[in-house]
């Protein structure tokens, strides 16, 4: 039985220790969203010091199991694990993303970013409208905050955590922020 | 509890009981449904209205009001639980209804209960289903710690969470209470359950700290306690992904703040085939067989049955 305070950062994030990158990055995600000041499970136990430490807590498990050097560090002087047996060649790390799911926070996102992000996986926009049968000027309008031409908002929801899908990045963070952002543009339209 | 009969055979004899703090969040539903569904897998099973003062399983399991109850066991006008058994349409599957006749059995005294729990623990069949009343009254946590397995139903609303988590930290400070015999440290329990105590202790792990600098051993025994409670979680009235995946936050959160382990079993999805099945009086399972919420309980009682949670790939929300 350990409290957070306790726990190593791979109880924290609910994650087993020789998950992937990309688990790591999720399990980051989902634990950002999970002890937010407004979710569901976890509003009534937390107060608000407490959950400021948790959520240091996270911040700083990401920070270190993010890095491939750090996190190996930590493995073997908190954990006692080394993953390379002695002797053996280290293990060639794959080739890093262009960027990782969880690097991208909720005010970050506009149509702009998203493009960006896009183009440097080079993903064509015609591949994603393929993939995820959603209009290719529907995609078009997003990337470029064309407010007029996108449909309601609440279709635009599931197209975005589509788009995001097929991006490599987090649905929730991409929905979530580029609905934010859209809000921000209407009102300055008015 | 595994065990052996009179007559040598072995028999498994599992008592599960479903709560939940809040009413409305399906805890009779849930009961009735896996009740159901072991009597089709060919177990002898019966289940208990325990909502002492509020029963109606008879008519969620689509049964007639029996002529016996609960009241007449509790009160000693019948000698065994066996005389208010009675039968439901389902072979295999028998019912022993709540009482709910006299508002003065909803709060029986504690040797009329201990009788009752020990009874029930010697019932000769491979299922026990225990339907628990709301609330965390002592009533539903002795029902509910004397089970093998403790079944939380919580739907995505934030009544039924905080009383889900009031139920969890309830039971557990009552488990702990009966589990110690120094008074210095009942004491400090007692202290603990006061949520705005004045030793600053919040969670199980604040007592557990504390009980320890009283008297290690006991604190050592207490942490063997915590970590053999767990209590399981059902997500009724599931209505989207982020609903599905509250009971990973929930889970989450209860080995954070509390240091209880507990387990997401799974969900059942809102449709409306619950109400109007429920409307005809006959089980939902029975009537839509087929349905998204008659499949999610079946999923949950495959969970049970296997010992397992859900799983859940974190990636598919969005």
């Amino acid at each position: 039985m350990k409290s957070f305070r306790e726990q190593n950062y791979y109880e924290l994030l609910d994650l087993a220790p020789d998950a992937g990158a990309d688990a790591v990055a999720k399990a980051y995600a989902s634990a950002k969203r999970m002890f937010s000041a407004d979710a569901l499970g976890s509003y009534s136990l937390f107060d608000p010091a407490e959950r400021e430490a948790l959520l240091a807590r996270i911040d700083e498990a990401w920070r270190t199991l993010s890095d491939p050097a750090s996190r190996a560090r930590y493995d073997e002087e908190t954990l006692g694990l080394v993953r390379a047996p002695a002797g053996a060649a280290p293990p060639q790390p794959p080739k890093p993303p262009a960027f990782s799911y969880a690097d991208l926070a909720v005010t970050d996102v506009t149509g702009a970013v998203l493009r960006a992000r896009r183009e440097a996986i080079g993903l064509p926009l015609q591949e994603i409208a393929v993939t995820t049968r959603i209009s290719i000027a529907y995609l078009q309008f997003i990337e470029e905050d064309h407010v007029k031409g996108l449909p309601h908002d609440a279709y635009l929801r599931g197209y975005l955590a589509q788009y995001a899908r097929a991006l490599g990045l987090d649905p929730h963070t991409v929905a979530d922020g580029y609905l934010q952002h859209l809000r921000t543009l209407r009102s300055k339209k008015t | 509890m595994p065990g052996t009969d009179d007559n040598g055979r072995l028999v498994q004899r599992e008592i599960w009981a479903v709560g939940g703090g809040k009413g409305g969040t399906g805890k009779t539903y849930l009961s009735a449904s896996l009740a159901i569904g072991l009597a089709r897998l060919g177990k002898r099973v019966i289940a208990i209205d325990a909502d002492l003062g509020c029963a109606n399983l008879h008519t969620a399991l689509g049964a007639a009001p029996p002529a016996a109850t609960l009241s007449d066991f509790i009160k000693g006008r019948v000698k065994s639980l066996h005389d208010v058994l009675g039968d439901t349409a389902l072979p295999g599957l028998q019912l022993i209804s709540g009482a709910h006749d006299f508002l003065e059995i909803a709060n029986p005294k504690y040797t009329e209960k201990m009788r009752l729990i020990k009874q029930i623990q010697e019932l000769d069949v491979d299922y026990i289903i225990l339907d628990l009343g709301a609330g965390t009254a002592f009533n539903s946590l002795d029902f509910f710690l004397a089970a093998d397995r403790g079944i939380l139903t919580v739907i995505p609303e934030p009544t039924s969470i905080e009383n889900v988590y009031r139920f969890i930290k309830s039971a557990f400070y009552r488990r702990f209470k009966r589990a110690v015999r120094h008074p210095d440290v009942k004491a400090l329990v007692s202290c603990a359950m006061d949520q705005k105590n004045e030793r600053g202790i919040r969670t199980p792990h604040d007592l557990i700290t504390g009980v320890e600098a009283i008297d290690p051993e006991v604190g050592g025994r207490l942490r063997k306690t915590m970590a053999e409670f767990s209590p399981k979680i059902v997500v009724n009235q599931v209505r989207s992904q982020d609903d599905a995946t509250l009971g990973l936050s929930m889970r989450s959160s209860c080995s954070k703040y509390f240091g209880i382990q507990v387990e997401y079993l799974g969900y059942v999805e809102y449709d409306d085939s619950v109400w109007r099945a429920m409307k005809r009086r006959r089980p939902p399972v029975m009537e839509y067989p087929d349905s998204c919420s008659s499949r999610g309980a079946e999923r949950v009682l495959a969970n049970l049955l296997k010992g397992q949670q859900i799983a859940f790939d974190l990636s598919v929300r969005g």
